[in-house]
C-alpha cells in the first residue's frame, strides 16, 4: 500500500491506498457512503464528485489521481440539518423518489452553479447530461436546479 | 485496469525515464476514462501524467498546439479564431467524461467509435511524440495502424497540433448517437477550402460506420476542383462508398452503417461549404 493526501471536504487528508482502488471504493470504506456505485462504468453519475471544481465520475478515476487535488463529496455539500439550496430545491420540487441519483445530480449541478451562477437551462442540461435518473423522468430535477440558478440569464430574458 | 503500483512523475524526463524502465509493464494514464475498456490486461505499473505541465492549448502562427492532457472540457471551453474542436468537445460523452478524458488518452489507443480521429483526420493535424528525439507525423499515417504501436518504450505523444480555420475554410461535423452515453453509430468530419467558387481542397473522414476511423479519398478527388452544391456532393459519395468497408455498430446492420454514412458525409459536406462560403476577409 501507498500513501496519498489530497483535499477532502475542506480537510487535508492522508489515506494508505491500493494502487488499482478507485476513489469510490477509497471514499465509501472510509464511512463516505453518499457517494453511490451505480454503473462501475462512468455512464450514470451517481457516484459523482468534485475534482477541482469539476464533476468527476469516482467510480472510474483511481485513488493515486487525487494526490495534492481537491474533492468534495455529498457529506461536505449539506445534511439534514444544513441543506444545500440545491437539496432543498430538489426536494421542494418533489425531485427525489428512490434518490439513488441525487447525491450525483447534487454533485454535478453544484460543480457547475459553482462556476456559473447564471448558468442558462441549456447549459443546466449539457451538463447533466450524464447523472441518470430512472424515477422522476428528469423535469422536476431540472426546475430545481433551474430554480437555484441566478436569475437574468439570456434564455429567461428572452 | 489491474494495476500493481504507480508512480507521479513531476517532469516529462521522469515520466519518460519510468516508462523506459517499466517497458510493456508501464502505463501511462492521464484522464482514466479509457480503463473501462482495458479490463482484462495483464498487470500494469500506472505512471499519471497530469503533473507534466501537457494540458495547454496554445495559439499559434498556423494554428493551435494541444498538450496531450488537456482534457475534452477544456478543448470545449477553449475559444480562439479558427478553433473548431469545441464543436467536437461538446459532442463528446457526457460532462464527467469531459471533464476527466483527455485528447491523448482518446487517440493513443483508437476503438471503431472513437469521435477524435475523425476531425482530426479532416483537419490533417500532427501528433507529436516526445522520445529520444522529438518527431512530428501526420494523422493518416498515425491512424493507419492502432497508434500506440508508433510509440516505442519512453515514448509519449505530447501534443496535437491542429491548423486554424481560415478564410475560405469550412469545417463540418456530424456524430451520430441516440444519447448522450451512447458510443457513435456513425461520425463524418469534413474540412473544405472553397477558392473562385469551387472546391480548392477537401478533406472528409468517417468513423464508427467502418472498422476503424479513415479517410475518404475517391469522395475527396471527385469533389476537388468541382463546383459544390447539393448534386456534386451527392454523387461524390455515392461513387465513393465502396472505398471503404461498412461495419455496422451496436445492433445496426452494415448495409445501415453504409446508408447512414452516405447521408451524413452529404451533410457534413454541406455544412463545411455553408461555412467557407460565409468565411470571407
Amino acid at each position: 500500500m501507498k500513501e496519498i493526501t489530497f483535499t477532502l471536504n475542506g480537510e487535508v487528508r492522508t489515506f494508505r491506498i491500493e494502487p488499482d482502488e478507485t476513489l469510490i471504493d477509497l471514499l465509501r470504506r472510509n464511512q463516505l457512503t453518499g457517494t453511490k456505485r451505480g454503473c462501475d462504468t462512468g455512464m450514470c453519475g451517481s457516484c459523482a464528485v468534485i475534482m477541482d471544481g469539476r464533476a468527476v465520475n469516482a467510480c472510474i478515476l483511481y485513488a493515486f489521481q487525487v494526490e495534492g487535488r481537491t474533492i468534495e463529496t455529498i457529506e461536505g455539500v449539506g445534511d439534514f440539518d444544513r441543506p444545500h439550496p440545491l437539496q432543498t430545491a430538489l426536494a421542494d420540487a418533489g425531485a427525489v423518489q428512490c434518490g439513488f441519483c441525487t447525491p450525483g445530480m447534487v454533485m454535478t449541478a453544484k460543480a457547475l452553479l459553482d462556476q456559473q451562477p447564471n448558468a442558462t437551462e441549456t447549459e443546466i442540461k449539457k451538463h447533466l447530461d450524464g447523472n441518470l435518473c430512472r424515477c422522476t423522468g428528469y423535469v422536476k430535477i431540472l426546475d430545481a436546479v433551474i430554480q437555484c440558478a441566478a436569475p437574468g440569464t439570456e434564455e429567461e430574458a428572452s | 485496469m489491474n494495476y500493481i503500483d504507480f508512480t507521479i512523475p513531476q517532469t516529462l524526463t521522469e515520466a519518460r525515464d519510468a516508462l523506459k524502465a517499466l517497458g510493456p509493464e508501464g502505463m501511462p494514464v492521464a484522464g482514466s476514462t479509457l480503463h473501462v475498456f482495458l479490463r482484462d490486461e495483464a498487470p500494469k505499473v500506472a505512471v499519471d501524467l497530469r503533473q507534466l505541465g501537457l494540458n495547454r492549448i496554445d495559439a499559434e502562427a498556423d494554428g493551435f498546439v494541444v498538450g496531450a492532457t488537456a482534457t475534452v472540457t477544456d478543448m470545449d471551453e477553449y475559444a480562439a479564431p479558427g478553433w473548431v474542436l469545441d464543436r467536437v468537445a461538446c459532442e463528446f460523452v457526457t460532462q464527467p467524461i469531459r471533464n476527466m478524458a483527455t485528447i491523448g488518452g482518446s487517440i493513443v489507443r483508437v476503438f471503431p467509435w472513437s469521435d477524435w480521429p475523425v476531425p482530426l483526420l479532416a483537419l490533417d493535424a500532427q501528433l507529436v511524440i516526445t522520445g529520444d528525439d522529438e518527431r512530428t507525423m501526420g494523422s493518416s499515417e498515425f491512424f493507419a495502424v492502432q497508434p500506440f504501436h508508433h510509440l516505442h518504450p519512453g515514448d509519449l505523444l505530447t501534443a496535437v497540433q491542429v491548423p486554424a480555420l481560415r478564410t475560405g475554410e469550412g469545417f463540418g461535423y456530424f456524430k451520430e448517437r441516440r444519447t448522450s452515453t451512447d458510443f457513435s453509430r456513425c461520425t463524418v468530419a469534413v474540412w473544405l477550402q472553397l477558392a473562385q467558387h469551387k472546391i480548392a481542397a477537401v478533406r472528409v473522414a468517417i468513423g464508427a460506420a467502418t472498422p476503424m476511423p479513415r479517410r475518404m479519398p475517391a469522395i475527396e478527388s471527385a469533389l476537388t476542383g468541382a463546383r459544390p452544391g447539393p448534386d456534386a456532393f451527392t454523387q461524390a459519395v455515392q461513387a465513393g462508398l465502396d472505398e471503404a468497408r461498412w461495419k455496422g455498430l451496436h445492433g445496426i446492420s452494415d448495409d445501415y452503417a453504409r446508408h447512414l454514412a452516405s447521408v451524413r458525409i452529404v451533410d457534413a459536406l454541406t455544412a463545411a461549404w455553408t461555412e467557407a462560403k460565409g468565411n470571407t476577409e
